[in-house]
């Protein structure tokens, strides 16, 4: 059966609209190994999983559900000194220090069938990968990086419904 | 059921028209309200072919609509373009539709011998057929 779209992306319980975009890439380290035979094996390692989206709504209200860790609240301080005056707030990206911990949530992309076909990316933080200006519209790229643990899946594909909780 | 008997449920279960009172394929019958929706083969290609066999094909659907009632044929149709077009699942009952959109934005088709606005849109449907 097709799995189709128009897909729903959630990040955690945060439903992510207007994307133009979405670019998942998945990987696997492996290397190979010759016998004195000539045979050669292919030995897999470790797993690596990403999606970037390109988001044509680029507002603060996006940004700040999306980058929570560069989100600068009313009142607060920016980087720079600055106080953010704007009910909306700010965002304010600049190197996490060594002591933050990422927020993750799991990215899940759902096709349109009852019940959706979901792909999941476990345990994804964000981070800015690019933003393009064009003469009509701003375009800002999130990298969701996967970072599950290692006794867990990086990519998981189920129903909607189809697991338990 | 052929795409166009398809289509015609579909807007029939969306609100535009009931299939033989005001809505019909081919053209509108000597006795069908002023206020009538008529739809027709436009054509088509084929899209894709895998290796297994399997296309997508893409149908033209023309859909035509009549009224005395002039803003109301520009209502309808602009109504349906964004339906056509809008984010949501879209199904066609008997058929695996990978894509529905307007391809051809509200149209105004001149007044008919009997002074109702004529207006259309086409539909592409591209049908997923193995």
């Amino acid at each position: 059966m097709l799995v189709k779209g128009p897909f729903t992306i959630k990040w955690g319980d945060n439903t992510i609209e207007d994307i133009e975009e979405i670019d998942v890439e998945h990987s696997i380290d492996s290397e190979d190994f010759q016998t004195l035979q000539g045979r050669t094996y292919e030995i897999d390692g470790s797993y690596k999983v990403s999606a970037t989206i390109t988001l044509l709504d680029s507002d603060i209200d996006v940004l700040a559900v999306l980058l929570p860790q560069h989100y600068v609240a009313f009142g607060e301080q920016m980087s720079t000194g600055e106080e953010v005056l704007s009910a909306s707030g700010a965002i304010d990206i600049k190197a996490a220090s060594c002591d933050e911990d990422p927020v993750t949530n799991s990215l899940d992309i759902m096709s349109c069938a009852n019940p959706s076909n979901v792909l999941r990316i476990v345990d994804c933080r964000t981070k800015v990968e690019g933003v393009e200006i064009s003469d009509k519209v701003q375009k800002v790229m999130v990298k969701f990086v996967g970072e599950a643990s290692a006794d867990e899946a990086t990519i998981q594909f189920f129903k909607d419904g189809g697991l338990s909780s | 059921m052929n795409l166009a008997r398809a289509f015609a449920k579909f807007m029939e279960d969306n609100g535009y028209g009931t299939f033989g009172e005001d809505l019909f394929i081919g053209g509108v019958p000597q006795n069908a309200p002023n206020s009538s929706w008529w739809i027709s083969f436009g054509g088509g290609f084929n899209l894709t072919k895998n290796r297994t066999g399997e296309k997508q094909k893409n149908y033209v659907i023309n859909i035509y609509f009549r009224s005395l009632d002039g803003e109301l044929v520009y209502n309808e149709l602009q109504e349906l373009e964004e339906l056509l077009n809008s984010n949501t699942c879209l199904e066609i009952d008997g058929y695996t539709i990978t894509e529905i959109e307007a391809s051809l934005f509200p149209t105004d088709q001149d007044l008919d011998n009997e002074d109702r606005t004529v207006g259309t849109i086409q539909a592409t449907i591209t049908v997923y057929s193995s």
